[in-house]
């Protein structure tokens, strides 16, 4: 268990901003006429903010190449259920027995 | 998911955690704590409603937070721009924090959305909801399988119903018809179902057994896993070979053939088997889970059983409720901070991971009116987090909807009461950030006429 000896400052993350310096933020919009307790402090514009990832959209109908196998399956998994663990990466134990990669 | 694996949970499965009293004492990830996190809860709700887990962000040098108000969690899961899925396993990982997009500049934006090619941005998730999932396991098509789960749901009541008066509901029911619902949606065989399960649960079983919020396995778990999920691809590979040699009327012969409109193409393989894991991970024990729970609810308040009884309209505010107070889905979800923000006075900065605790908001009295009654008139009932909310929500809503709508339908019409086995239940739940009864034995009487 986490030391929670003064958990209602939140140690080390430092005092509540005085108020006369506060940074710009904005607030997501109230829920049923209750203000919302979250402050986004925007900060620098991401020149990238849009863009996520690579799109494979098709110009021409063609499909991506892509690796086969259950690694590369594997790999090609949305980490929201491999939680960004990938076997056979850096990141990752050994791959599995493959028989296609 | 069953109590046998290779590696040996006993101790995990076994440990009995202490009820907490104070914050001190609040560790939703400690052995035996998933049968206390209501009064955590409560004590988080009062006292810190913004926990923070130091050194457990993204990167060794920030942090991982626990939020549990249903405000907070609300306002996280709509602003996917501020709060993106983390693609990365964290600190001890490494993973892909700092991938580049797509010009190769490093963003902290590149989130979990940008490995997957079908929907590497906003548009793009939407899309795959739209073209892809909705048909099949949305609000939109789901209700099209009702005659298939009515017959499965009566099945399994058959067969068991002429044969005692006291079921397992969890083995005898609530397991084997989300799996055969989900088979069948998919077009894969149904004599595959033991296997399938077995995969099923290699699927979960980070979320059951991985330690903390970042759900982490040790190398050797993480390498048996992978095995056993590597014969899982090959299994679905073939599927998908055969759908498109010979497509038939099911989601994987679909996904085979369709073009894809947003990106004016067809699917690849690797693309299909990416929808159809996730299908078949979030399809099976999260339903198992909340039929379970919503049998306990029932067969501890033989008035609701009653009212149920009396009024078959009233079924499916039981449903929302029960999901409402047993969530399966505590604490799935994780997200990053991709901006400095502050929640509630707490300083969160750039790179943290949020563990957002669906089960903790969904008995937030401030949103929810004494949070742990069953309420069939509460107003807000189908607002609850357990599908969570905004772009990410779960696609297979729909299907599971049904499929508990249907169980209830048919047995409440083919039961006339339904009772706790005296001496039998210990009322213990999987380990984890899922919520789920290991077990649950009924007594009943068969309805007549
Ligand atoms: C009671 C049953 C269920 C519950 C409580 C549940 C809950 C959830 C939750 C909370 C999420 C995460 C959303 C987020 O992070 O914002 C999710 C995601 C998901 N669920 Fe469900 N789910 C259930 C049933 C199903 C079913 C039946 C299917 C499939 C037919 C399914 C497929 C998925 C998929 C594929 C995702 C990932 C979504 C994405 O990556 O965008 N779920 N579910």
């Amino acid at each position: 268990m986490r030391d929670e000896s003064d958990h209602l400052a939140n140690p080390g993350l430092g005092a509540p901003k005085p108020q006369g310096d506060e940074q710009a933020f904005r607030k997501p919009p109230p829920l049923h006429g209750r203000e919302s307790h979250i402050r986004i402090f925007e900060g620098e514009p991401d020149p990238n903010a849009k863009l996520y990832g690579k799109t494979q959209i098709s110009a021409d109908g063609a499909l991506p190449r892509e690796e086969h196998g259950p690694s590369a399956v594997l790999k090609a998994l949305d980490p929201f259920w491999t939680r960004g663990i990938i076997p056979g990466t850096s990141n990752g134990p050994e791959k599995p027995a493959d028989s296609q990669v | 998911m069953t109590q046998s694996t290779a590696s040996d949970y006993s101790e995990m499965i076994n440990a009995v955690g202490k009820c907490p009293i104070d914050l001190g004492e609040v560790d939703l990830f400690g052995a035996g704590q998933q049968e206390h996190w209501p009064e955590s809860y409560k004590i988080l709700h009062e006292e810190s409603p913004v926990q923070r887990i130091p050194g457990e962000g993204s990167t060794p040098d920030t942090d991982g937070f626990v939020i549990t108000k249903y405000q907070d969690i609300y306002d996280i899961v709509r602003d996917p721009q501020t709060f993106p899925q983390p693609g990365f396993a964290g600190a001890d990982g490494g993973g892909t924090a700092g991938m580049s997009t797509e010009d190769g500049e490093p963003s902290a934006l590149a989130d979990a959305m940008a490995l997957n090619t079908l929907r590497p941005n906003l548009e793009l998730h939407k899309a795959h909801r739209i073209e892809l999932t909705d048909p099949w396991v949305g609000a939109t098509g789901a209700p099209r399988h009702r005659p298939m789960v009515t017959k499965f749901v009566d099945q399994l009541i058959d067969n068991w119903i002429d044969k005692g008066e006291e079921i397992e509901f969890v083995e005898d029911f609530a397991a084997p018809l989300p799996q055969l619902v989900m088979t069948t949606i998919l077009g894969w065989p149904l004599e595959d179902i033991d296997i399938l399960r077995k995969w099923g649960q290699a699927q979960v079983r980070r979320f059951v057994y991985g330690k903390g919020h970042r759900n982490i396995m040790s190398d050797e778990e993480e390498l048996e896993n992978a095995r056993d999920l590597g014969e899982f691809m090959e299994y679905v590979q073939e599927q998908v070979t055969r759908k498109r040699r010979d497509p038939q009327e099911d989601m994987t012969s679909f996904l085979t053939q369709v073009t894809y409109k947003a990106m004016n193409r067809k699917l690849t393989d690797n693309e299909v088997i990416g929808v159809l894991f996730g299908m078949h991970i979030g399809g099976l024990e999260t339903t198992q889970y909340a039929i379970a729970a919503e049998a306990e609810l029932l067969a501890q308040n033989p008035e609701l059983w009653r009212e149920l009884k009396a009024d078959r309209s009233k079924i499916r505010f039981f449903a929302e409720e029960g999901m409402r107070i047993h969530a399966p889905t505590q604490g799935l979800s994780t997200r990053m901070a991709a901006k400095d923000v502050e929640i509630r006075g707490v300083p969160i900065p750039k790179g943290s991971i949020l563990h957002l605790r669906y089960g903790a908001a969904n008995l937030d009295a401030e949103e929810f009116n004494c949070p742990a009654e069953v309420d069939l008139t509460r107003p807000n009932t189908g607002r609850h987090m357990t599908f969570s909310q905004g772009i990410r929500v779960c696609p297979g809503a729909g299907i599971s909807r049904l499929e508990q709508n249907i169980a209830w339908e048919r047995l409440v019409d083919r039961l006339e009461t339904i009772e706790l086995a005296p001496g039998k239940n210990d009322f213990r739940h999987q380990p984890g950030i899922m919520l789920g009864l290991w077990e649950l034995h009924l007594q009943f009487t068969k309805a007549t006429g």
